[in-house]
């Protein structure tokens, strides 16, 4: 399977993060998956590729945010088999950062 | 024969044994012979001696030092992140005297946890290296201390933008939770010292 889309969070969205809902204050977890993850996510998994994506150049990632937004994805998406089966992540900044999503996707948080 | 009797001549029958001995022995003597000619398969084998004597015990107290050496690096780096992790907790008491929690502090502590597992990470790649066998569960123990801390800071109220002061309740509260780090990076710190 060939990568076909990418997402640089800290160009294509923010580089400095916020909350769990849009509700909770700018650049929430909610609004990254609403406006630009779930529908990537989804073209990829149609078209059986993968979706590339960066998480570099990000001040941080508040705990908050991942579960709100690839926590949610996993949980709504058929779990974490289907979601990294068509999701690459990038980190060369902060490998513990890369194992936090990764284990939120495989532990989903129940919020 | 009186027992008086007897004794005396138990006495003089020692008096003449110990004597005999004597006179055998310094006829006799010396018991050990000594070779006078000296093989080269001796020699080596005393050389060889003499160098295992002197060897083996430098390389015994080298292993030390190296070992004493390495965790103490370890341990300054752990000493290091008690420090770091400190600044966050700074943050929260200063807003709890100053009385408002702004959006900069939030950003701050946010960034502050990026760099806090930067140095996670590298005391994990160290720890790799110097303890091959103890690695994993070193350094898993350490980021669950790390992303315990982290989520009970950036998955709960203080993200949220309307947490705008710190009260008497989140303060004691993160007091707990900064306690629970510190106390656990201590302990690793006496885990180390005892591999």
């Amino acid at each position: 399977m060939e990568i076909a889309d990418k997402i640089i969070i800290a160009k294509d969205f923010a580089d400095n993060l916020g909350a769990r809902y849009r509700k909770d204050g700018e650049n929430s977890g909610q609004q990254f998956l609403e406006e630009i993850l779930q529908a990537k996510f989804e073209k990829a998994a149609k078209g059986n590729y993968i979706l590339f994506i960066d998480l570099d150049k990000v001040w941080g990632y508040p705990s908050s945010f991942v579960s709100g937004s690839f926590g949610k994805l996993s949980t709504t998406h058929g779990g974490a088999d289907v979601l990294l089966k068509h999701i690459q992540f990038k980190s060369d900044e902060n490998p513990i950062r890369l194992e936090k999503i990764l284990n939120e996707i495989k532990n989903p948080r129940k919020v | 024969m009186s027992s008086k009797g007897i004794i005396v001549a138990l006495g003089v029958g020692v008096v003449f044994g110990v004597g005999a001995l004597f006179g055998f022995s310094v006829l006799h003597f010396p018991f050990i012979k000594f070779d006078s000619e000296v093989k080269i398969f001796d020699v080596l084998n005393f050389l060889l001696a003499l160098g295992l004597g002197l060897w083996v015990p430098f390389i015994i107290k080298k292993a030390i030092d190296d070992n004493r050496d390495i965790k103490a690096y370890v341990v300054d780096d752990l000493k290091a992140l008690i420090i770091s992790i400190s600044k966050v907790k700074d943050i929260i008491s200063t807003a709890y005297g100053v009385g408002t929690f702004t959006t900069a502090d939030r950003d701050s502590i946010v960034l502050a946890f990026h760099f806090l597992e930067l140095e996670v990470s590298s005391i994990e790649e160290q720890v790799k290296i110097s303890f091959p066998r103890k690695a994993s569960a070193l350094a898993a123990e350490l980021k669950k201390l790390l992303m315990e801390y982290q989520d009970y800071l950036t998955a709960g109220e203080l993200m949220l933008s309307s947490f705008q002061s710190i009260n008497d309740r989140f303060h004691k509260e993160h007091g707990t939770e900064y306690s629970k780090i510190e106390t656990g990076i201590k302990t690793l710190v006496h885990k180390i010292y005892k591999l």
